[in-house]
């Protein structure tokens, strides 16, 4: 069921995206053309091309933009509308379990916070000219070579989380606004702020920590997150503790998550009041 | 003959009489089959339970029957049919009779004034 | 098991207002039962409670012996007051929809009732008129083999060639393990193809009777006990 959820997510969710998604492409092209194949020629035709180019690149901005917009609002719109509107009749009849609903939203809008991020992060390679790129290959390289598989392993958990936790303090928060009878909207965008600000403030409670002598003595015994040939590398011998903070980062993430997630459900399954 | 459902009568009732009347008239003939109770409701539209309640009364008083495999049809005893119209007839004029009484008329006047109708009624 | 609905002291308050006060109704397969009220004396109320849209705040109802939840909506095909159709999908595709989470749907059903009122199923939702909406939606309920209908206020706003048509479909798919339960405030038309009414008063039970019982004592129709008993209560 979870499966059939996530299908019709995507199939709702894909006509705002893939659109916008070969406009970017489409237009960071362009722009990079238009910069790059300069060469002598009159006034009139450089004043065109500056114009143009000038507009692509606007656009292509714009674009960029309205992407980030778009993901937000999608994200909005298809747990408020979808699920607490009119076509909550629908949803809710359905043989499905209430955490089935906000699973399948929550995972498919991850799907596309990803996939907007690499799409941009294409995007904005394609600005990049061949030559430049293969010497910002070599020295990326580098750098990361320091670092073994489980930072990056723990920076993408983090990454994911987080994007996870966004999307359900969201869900949490119009859950929470939908409890009452009148002004949903305005409650809804007072508990985000208020989630929001618990989840803030959860971390700088907790961070204080991570540099008391406890931790201090655990991070620097073990090279953590270091790759052997490096640990003489300048910095190399930050990042165990660098990696031990990740760490604490990601359960208090993954904590936080969970508690909107089980409150979201359990609001939803208790307190539903469609009109 | 079209179906008339009254709303100030039981359903079931109503029913009853009319399906009597249909195999008394002759539209559902001795030996013919009657529609499924299904089909037969959703025509007249009315609930099936009702009309099923009906068909059981009317098997039960002999003027249907059902036979497992083929349905439901009305009886082939022409005595019985011929009983239930005189019985209706009788009903009908009984009903009519009282109502003349009511409105003060005597029993030649009654005749007369069938005699005259009924001789109208033929042109 | 014979009943497929039983209500026990179901009670829903919504803050100090009452929606449903101490309702008990025990409703057995095979019947096709109104559900009959003014405004705001607790049907739909008492339907969303069926279908776990909202909680009772005490007391309990059971579908099949179930209480709402997973179990209970594989059995229940819920036909709501309001249109619950999205606006991005065809209706092939609600159908599509339908088909996949119900293994109860029949698409033929469907697109049979589709073709007899003539609704093109390559239409967006979204450029359908408000009453062919209705239509799409009261196909999709119908074309499941569910064993409970619950239908609110299926023939509301709808004009009176629709509403024959409605009661039409109802009636071709009745069976003797379903029961149809269907709220309205429009009791004339409806009644003929009813077995047994509830009437709901203020949030509780005022009578449960047959159609014909009802005619029987009373000598006059449903309809017109109904205006009588809730004249009073009109405000």
């Amino acid at each position: 069921m979870l499966r059939k959820l996530m299908k019709y997510e995507f199939k709702a969710t894909a006509r705002w995206f893939f659109p916008l998604y070969i406009a970017i492409v489409l237009f960071a092209l362009i722009s990079r053309t238009l910069i790059s194949t300069q060469s002598v020629e009159n006034d009139i035709i450089k004043n065109l091309r500056g114009i143009l180019t000038t507009i692509s690149i606007l656009a292509y901005v714009l674009l960029f933009v309205g992407t980030m917009v778009i993901s937000l609002v999608v994200v909005v719109q298809r747990f408020y509308k979808s699920l607490l509107g009119n076509e909550g009749y629908l949803m809710f009849t359905l043989p499905v379990k209430t955490w089935q609903h906000t699973t399948s939203k929550l995972l498919i809008a991850m799907l596309w916070n990803v996939l907007s991020a690499l799409i941009g992060f294409c995007s904005i390679i394609l600005f990049i000219p061949s030559g430049e790129m293969s010497k910002m290959i070599n020295e990326l390289s580098e750098i990361m070579g320091v670092f073994n598989a489980s930072f990056f392993i723990l920076g993408g958990l983090i990454l994911l989380i987080n994007i996870a936790r966004t999307i359900i303090e969201i869900y949490a928060a119009i859950s929470l606004g939908h409890i009452f009878n009148k002004h949903r909207i305005i409650l809804s965008f007072a508990f985000y702020i208020g989630i929001n600000t618990i989840s803030q403030v959860v971390y700088m409670l907790i961070l204080p920590f991570v540099s008391s002598p406890f931790v201090k003595v655990i991070s620097e015994d073990i090279s953590f997150g270091v790759s052997i040939e490096h640990n003489s590398f300048p910095f190399a011998n930050m990042v165990p503790q660098l990696m031990t903070l990740s760490v604490i980062i990601l359960v208090i993430s993954i904590i936080l998550s969970a508690g909107y997630y089980i409150a979201t459900n359990y609001l939803l399954k208790t307190k539903l009041n469609l009109e | 003959m079209p179906w008339e459902i009254k709303s100030d009568r039981p359903i079931y009732t109503q029913l009853i009489e009319q399906i009597e009347l249909k195999i008394c008239s002759g539209e559902y003939s001795p030996g013919s089959k009657l529609p499924s109770v299904r089909e037969l409701a959703q025509e007249i539209s009315v609930n099936p339970n009702t009309l099923q309640r009906s068909f059981a009364k009317l098997e039960e008083d002999g003027l249907l029957f059902t036979n497992r495999t083929s349905g439901r049809f009305v009886t082939e005893d022409i005595n019985m049919i011929c009983s239930i119209k005189s019985k209706i007839a009788k009903e009908h004029v009984q009903q009519f009779l009282e109502n003349m009484k009511k409105l003060g008329f005597e029993t030649a006047e009654i005749l007369k004034m069938l005699k005259t109708m009924l001789e109208e009624m033929k042109k | 098991m014979r009943q497929i609905l039983e209500c026990k002291n179901l009670t829903k308050s919504f803050g100090s207002v009452k929606a449903l006060d101490s309702v008990n109704l025990n409703i057995e397969r095979g019947r096709i039962v109104g559900l009959l009220g003014p405004n705001g004396s607790g049907k739909s109320t008492f339907l969303k409670i069926c279908n776990e849209l909202l909680t009772p705040s005490s007391g309990e109802v059971r579908i099949g012996g179930f209480k709402p939840g997973l179990e209970s909506k594989k059995i229940v095909s819920y036909l709501p007051e309001k249109s619950y159709l999205n606006d991005w999908m065809r209706v092939s595709e609600i159908i599509g929809f339908f088909k996949d989470f119900y293994s109860d749907f029949s698409e033929k059903k469907a697109y049979d009732m589709l073709k007899s009122l003539n609704i093109d199923a390559n239409c967006k939702l979204k450029t359908l008129s408000k009453g062919t909406k209705e239509k799409v939606q009261l196909i999709l309920v119908m074309s499941r083999r569910a064993e409970l209908y619950l239908l609110d206020e299926p023939i509301g706003g709808v004009d009176p060639a629709a509403r024959d048509y409605i009661l039409d479909t109802i009636l071709k798919n009745y069976s003797e393990d379903a029961t149809i339960i269907l709220s309205t405030h429009l009791i004339a038309d409806i009644e003929k193809i009813l077995d047994d009414i509830v009437f709901l008063k203020n949030g509780q039970v005022a009578l449960t009777k047959s159609v014909d019982d009802i005619r029987d004592e009373y000598g006059k129709s449903v309809d017109a006990l109904f205006r009588e008993v809730f004249r009073c209560y009109e405000n």
